[in-house]
């Protein structure tokens, strides 16, 4: 019973059940899903959605607002660069390129950690600013969509453990064991005591600029990461589709029980906020509703997902402070 | 790895050694802000194994002073010998290696986190073994428990705790570094006398064994029980140092304010009290409490106290309406005669007021200009055509502030003014509402002497010109020589109520602690 | 600086005069454009470039409302896009005009309303509010269009958004004359009502403002309803720019708007700024985009340049306070 009851007060209730409903449902309706005819073209296109998710949590975690809204614009431009500078260059082999790729968008989210900590501009100026400069330069790159991609890429979207999975969900490997590896460090720890309050860890002489542009350049490598499972979904070059994962990205974060001011928060949250999103809409593609359809129950279902998360949360930061009535 | 604590010190070899060797000296230091010169001459010392109380007037420089020993501020000039070699803390981390642990004023917790983490944050390496967490749970719990005397759940985030848990959680993050010199900045406004006691009694321990501590605090009765020496701060200028014995309470007052020493004296109620202002009956706290009756008169000056979190805070609170008892009635006199209490804006509305305790989070809006903060819940009087006149408000502010004994200056916004200004604005803000009833939530909290006895009057003015004075304090100097009768709660339960003669620092004490009313009395007596 | 309503003079003029280096980027961005760009402060240039301002003007000083109590508007791009398709519709319908506004404007101050009441009394991230609602409401007027060019705009509002036509003696387009009065009007209510000072006084400090009897929900729904009337507004405005109802018209406003007034010096964590800065902000990202087309960059290319130029602003004015200094 204390069980039931403690697991109800978690964070992640929400964005669990979720989840278990909407699989249920799905599952009704498309018994297949889960089997190996289906499960790696699902994973497939969950992985950038869970990636961009992921990259979006560090920044967030460190509060005064640390919305990252570039983590989109480095998808697109991770594909474009690779398919539209990278291939045509030369440099499309696998191991010049994924390092190459996975630099530029650390370098990408280290540019806005250091605006964000030693310039000291609003986290959502700053990737404000990065998101309009990517979006732009993926457009001069790659002005139309382009076909092509390196034999790695079209490896990557072969079958892996025995056709159950793609073999992109290796991204979501190294994704996942990087963050273990950060937490077991304490930094994830250190991020979120940044994020509750940034004058105690910086008198008790913790390097809140460093760990800042850590946090911003961990996402911007998670998003490199989505954006080569981007890559490898779509499999050519489009200068446009990255922007759309932004707010989606947003969305999961809050879906998964993380308040976007900073000092709490988990990754498993947003991860399964992503999964949720995306099982609403193969929900609703499923039973062939217009496409416009599933804007309304997306954006109904986010309203009372958050709506929920906010009353189980609040429960849980309730502080003895004052109720003005 | 983890650096394992180690003593500072060899051996607790001298005593008392005429001048022990200065673990700190700090050689005319000073810091501007544009032109203002916050500190123009800092020059002092503290010696292994003393406790220097550093005393001044709000506003004489001793936080900047502060701040730039432990590496929050750089200095424009002068200079900081750690053990005798010059050091330049460029950064608080720099002053924590060097061994300068600071608590500041402000209660620096994170909230979210837990408790453990917490008190070890930024405390060795960050990595997370999970013999490196139970060794630091460990350690942790000792350390509170030698604080406080009680156990905590370090699992618990910081934000649930009480204010005073808070203070308490930043001065164990203090001692777990085995601080070479430990900085007090106003650590104890929070902390009731029991902690005081308990936080005096460690500070003693770790000097004998060769801390130095330097301490700050606008209470001269803990400055002359903890403090070797004195250092007089006046406008930035180092004035005088003084040891232990060589001065007296009046002496250090005359030192810090370059005046003659306010005499506390007992401040006779001047009017006979009123018509009922506030009535209790039946009140039970929590489920666990005896219930008691109580009322307060138009003319009375009333106090709450007792140790934090033991009811005087959920009181004070339910008569503003911000929250419930669990059992009884409280009523107040509103426009309608007594009624019962149905809401904070009701309550301002039939004239009950109330000054938050935290300034900071609920009283003020630092970023905004005086006014403001003065004007905004009776803006509606200064309205015409729909449309506010600010002169209005600036005629209505220059009369308030006039009650309260502020003077306006050239600074626009709150969050210029020094903690008592600030106060005072507060205070006004509320006397513009025309209240019957004034609830005060430990209000003279991190305000200087000279401020506290100027609010002292404020409030006795209030009391005489008819309304009913309510203050929660935490000080008992302050509640012995303000008010007219305290109400000491234990526990959720009235344990006494005193006043006239039986209203001794004594009394109040012991009632802290649950003494029965009849033996109060009979002391008394 | 905050806003000050505590020094003599008038207040109006006083907050546009204590923003000198918002209306230096302005005039320093055009006077490049003078000397680069061939033709660019002649009349008709100047004239349609205040055109194409007032429309990301009038959102951004709803913008602005939402961004002072320290929230974001995300659904503002639905709502213009759900004016500019509705307002089609209606008037290609034969509706009349003054009613096609009512209906206009009621519906996004309904949806603006919904947002702050939810954002408020859950105690959500507008972002994420604003976000699922623009979703929903853009999601419904799609449906209802079937997300194809609809209606027609009646000929007034041609006009009225026209950058040839005037004002009796003014020469601008009665548009940009309505979003000056509209921003003087918001400046004012920010500066001299009751409300205006509460809706300051709940960005700065949330608690402090609600022991100061400034009830929470009911700013919150005002300036949420503020945001949503005006982008609606906005939208309208645009169909006599555009012709017809488009409802993607709304999407590149979004961020617009949030730069407009973050470069105009408001700042997102709420408590300090007023329309009077957005009304320059938007006039700042406006001469600049139109100068880098007359530099003949692509839309891509001025978008770049548009992002790294808002952060380059940004950092002359909008700079936090380092950690050290807020102990």
């Amino acid at each position: 019973m204390s069980l039931v009851r403690r697991a109800a007060r978690s964070p992640l209730a929400i964005v669990v059940s979720l989840v278990v409903v909407l699989l249920a449902i799905n599952l009704g309706l498309n018994p297949g899903m889960l089997g190996p005819g289906q499960l790696p073209g699902t994973v497939k296109l969950l992985v950038p959605s869970i990636l961009v998710a992921m990259a979006s949590v560090p920044s967030i975690m460190t509060g005064r607002g640390g919305l990252d809204l570039s983590v989109g614009p480095v998808l697109g431009i991770v594909n474009v660069f690779l398919i539209g500078l990278f291939v045509p260059y030369g440099l499309g082999g696998a191991v010049a390129s994924i390092p190459l790729l996975l630099a530029l968008g650390t370098a990408v989210g280290l540019v806005n950690g250091l605006l964000v900590a030693y310039v000291r501009l609003q986290p959502v100026v700053v990737t404000l600013g990065s998101y309009l400069v990517l979006a732009g330069v993926a457009l001069v790159v790659m002005p139309q969509p382009v076909g092509g991609a390196p034999s790695w890429v079209t490896a990557l979207s072969g079958s892996w453990l025995g056709g159950f999975l793609p073999r992109s969900a290796l991204l979501l490997v190294v994704a996942a064991a990087g963050w273990l590896v950060l937490r077991r460090l304490g930094v994830v720890g250190l991020l979120l005591a940044i994020g509750s309050e940034d004058r105690a860890a910086f008198t008790s002489g913790i390097r809140v600029p460093r760990l800042l542009c850590l946090a911003y350049a961990v996402g911007g490598f998670f998003a490199a990461l989505a954006g080569i499972g981007l890559t490898v979904l779509i499999q050519s070059g489009d200068p446009t589709i990255g922007k759309q994962y932004t707010l989606a990205a947003v969305a999961a974060v809050a879906l998964g029980g993380n308040p976007l001011s900073g000092g709490r928060g988990t990754m498993t949250g947003p991860v399964l906020g992503a999964v949720a999103l995306f099982l609403i809409q193969t929900l609703l593609s499923g039973a062939r509703v217009s496409s416009l359809w599933i804007q309304v129950v997306y954006g109904a279902v986010l309203l009372v997902a958050i709506c929920l998360n906010s009353s189980v949360g609040g429960r849980l930061a309730a502080r003895p402070g004052l109720e003005v009535r | 790895m983890e650096s394992i604590p180690k003593m500072t010190t060899s051996a607790v070899q001298d005593p008392a050694p005429a001048e022990p060797p200065a673990v700190i000296e700090v050689r005319a230091l000073s810091k501007g802000f544009g032109a203002t010169k916050a500190v123009s001459d800092g020059t002092f010392h503290v010696g292994r194994g003393e406790i220097v109380a550093l005393l001044g007037e709000n506003g004489s420089g001793k936080s900047t002073l502060v701040k730039l020993v432990s590496g929050v501020l750089r200095p424009d000039g002068g200079e900081i010998l750690v053990d005798g070699v010059p050091t330049r803390p460029r950064s608080p981390r720099a002053a924590l290696e060097a061994g300068i642990v600071t608590v500041f004023q402000e209660i620096l917790c994170a909230r979210d986190c837990s408790v453990l983490d917490n008190v070890w944050l930024g405390n060795g390496s960050p990595v997370r073994s999970r013999t490196a967490v139970a060794r630091r749970r460990k350690l942790a719990g000792a350390a509170w428990r030698a604080l406080s005397g009680e156990e905590i759940d370090l699992d618990r985030p910081a934000g649930t705790l009480t204010l005073m848990q808070q203070q308490i959680c930043v001065i164990v993050r203090a001692l777990l570094r085995e601080p070479k010199l430990l900085i007090l900045d106003e650590s104890t406004s929070t902390l009731d006398v029991t902690l005081q006691e308990r936080l005096f009694a460690e500070l003693r321990r770790r000097t004998s064994e060769g801390m130095a501590c330097l301490f700050i605090s606008h209470r001269m009765d803990e400055v002359l029980t903890v403090a070797d020496r004195f250092v007089a701060l006046r406008s930035g200028k180092v004035t005088a140092t003084r040891r232990r014995g060589e001065a007296t309470a009046q002496d250090l007052v005359r030192l810090i304010s370059g005046r003659e020493a306010v005499a506390p004296v007992r401040q006779a109620r001047a009017t006979v009290a009123g018509e009922v202002a506030v009535r209790l009956t039946g009140i039970r706290l929590r489920p666990t409490s005896a219930p008691f009756d109580a009322e307060v008169r138009a003319g009375d000056v009333i106090g709450l106290a007792g140790l934090e979190g033991h009811g005087q805070d959920e009181l004070i609170k339910a008569i503003a309406g911000l929250g419930p008892v669990h059992r009884g009635e409280v009523l107040i006199r509103g426009r309608d005669g007594l009624q019962p209490v149905r809401g904070y804006r009701r309550g301002v509305a039939g004239g009950t007021v109330y000054i938050p305790r935290d300034r900071k989070v609920e009283g003020m809006a630092d970023v905004l200009p005086i006014l403001d903060n003065y004007g905004l819940p009776t803006l509606r009087r200064d309205q015409r055509f729909g449309l506010v006149r600010p002169n209005r408000t600036r005629t209505r502010f220059r009369r308030d502030s006039g009650t309260v004994n502020f003077v306006p200056g050239k600074q626009e916004s709150i969050g210029r003014l020094s903690g008592g200004n600030q106060q005072k604005v507060i205070i006004a803000r509320w006397l513009a509402a025309g209240p019957r009833v004034i609830l005060l939530n430990d209000p003279t909290r991190g305000v200087d002497q000279k401020t506290k006895h100027e609010l002292y009057a404020v409030f006795r003015r209030l009391a005489e010109e008819g309304a009913a004075v309510v203050m929660l304090s935490s000080e008992v100097d302050e509640l012995v020589h303000l008010m007219d009768r305290v109400l000491v709660f234990h526990d959720g339960s009235l344990s006494a109520e005193l006043e006239g003669a039986a209203l001794t620092s004594e009394a109040l004490v012991s009632a802290y602690f649950g003494a029965s009313r009849a033996n109060l009395q009979e002391s008394a007596s | 600086m905050a806003l000050s309503f505590s020094t003599r003079g008038v207040a109006v003029r006083q907050s546009f005069a204590k923003g000198p280096v918002q209306v230096l980027t302005v005039l320093g961005v055009f006077v490049v454009g003078m000397l680069v760009v061939p033709g660019f402060a002649d009349p008709s240039s100047v004239r349609a470039m205040l055109v194409i301002a007032s429309f990301l003007g009038i959102a951004a000083v709803g913008q602005t409302f939402v961004i002072l109590i320290g929230g974001i508007d995300l659904s503002l791009p639905a709502l213009l896009g759900a004016g500019n398709v509705i307002a089609a519709r209606l008037a290609g319908d034969g509706v009349p005009s003054p009613l096609v506004i009512a209906v206009v404007l009621c519906l996004g101050a309904a949806v603006g309303v919904a947002n702050g009441l939810v954002t408020a009394l859950w105690k959500l991230p507008s972002l994420v509010v604003t976000l699922a609602t623009g979703s929903l409401a853009g999601g419904a007027v799609l449906l209802w269009t079937n997300a194809t060019l609809t209606g027609s705009a009646p000929a007034w509002l041609t006009s009225f958004t026209s950058a040839v036509s005037g004002v009796g003696p003014i020469p601008l387009a009665p548009v940009v004359v309505a979003w000056v009065v509209l921003t003087v009007a918001a400046q004012v209510f920010l500066l001299r009502s009751r409300p205006g000072r509460q809706i300051q006084m709940l960005g700065a400090n949330r608690e402090a403002a609600r022991l100061m009897l400034v009830g929470e929900s009911r700013i919150t729904a005002l300036c949420f309803g503020i945001s949503g009337a005006l982008a609606a507004l906005s939208g309208l405005l645009l169909t006599g720019f555009t012709g017809a109802g488009l409802f993607t018209v709304g999407d590149p406003y979004l961020f617009e708007s949030i730069a407009a007034v973050v470069i105009g010096g408001t700042t997102l964590v709420g408590g300090r700024g007023g329309a009077g800065r957005s009304l320059l902000g938007s006039l700042t990202l406006t001469t600049l985009t139109t100068l880098l087309i007359g530099l003949s960059l692509t839309t891509p290319a001025q978008q770049a340049v548009l992002g790294a130029v808002i952060v380059a602003v940004t950092a002359l004015y909008g700079r936090d306070r380092a950690v050290g200094d807020r102990i």
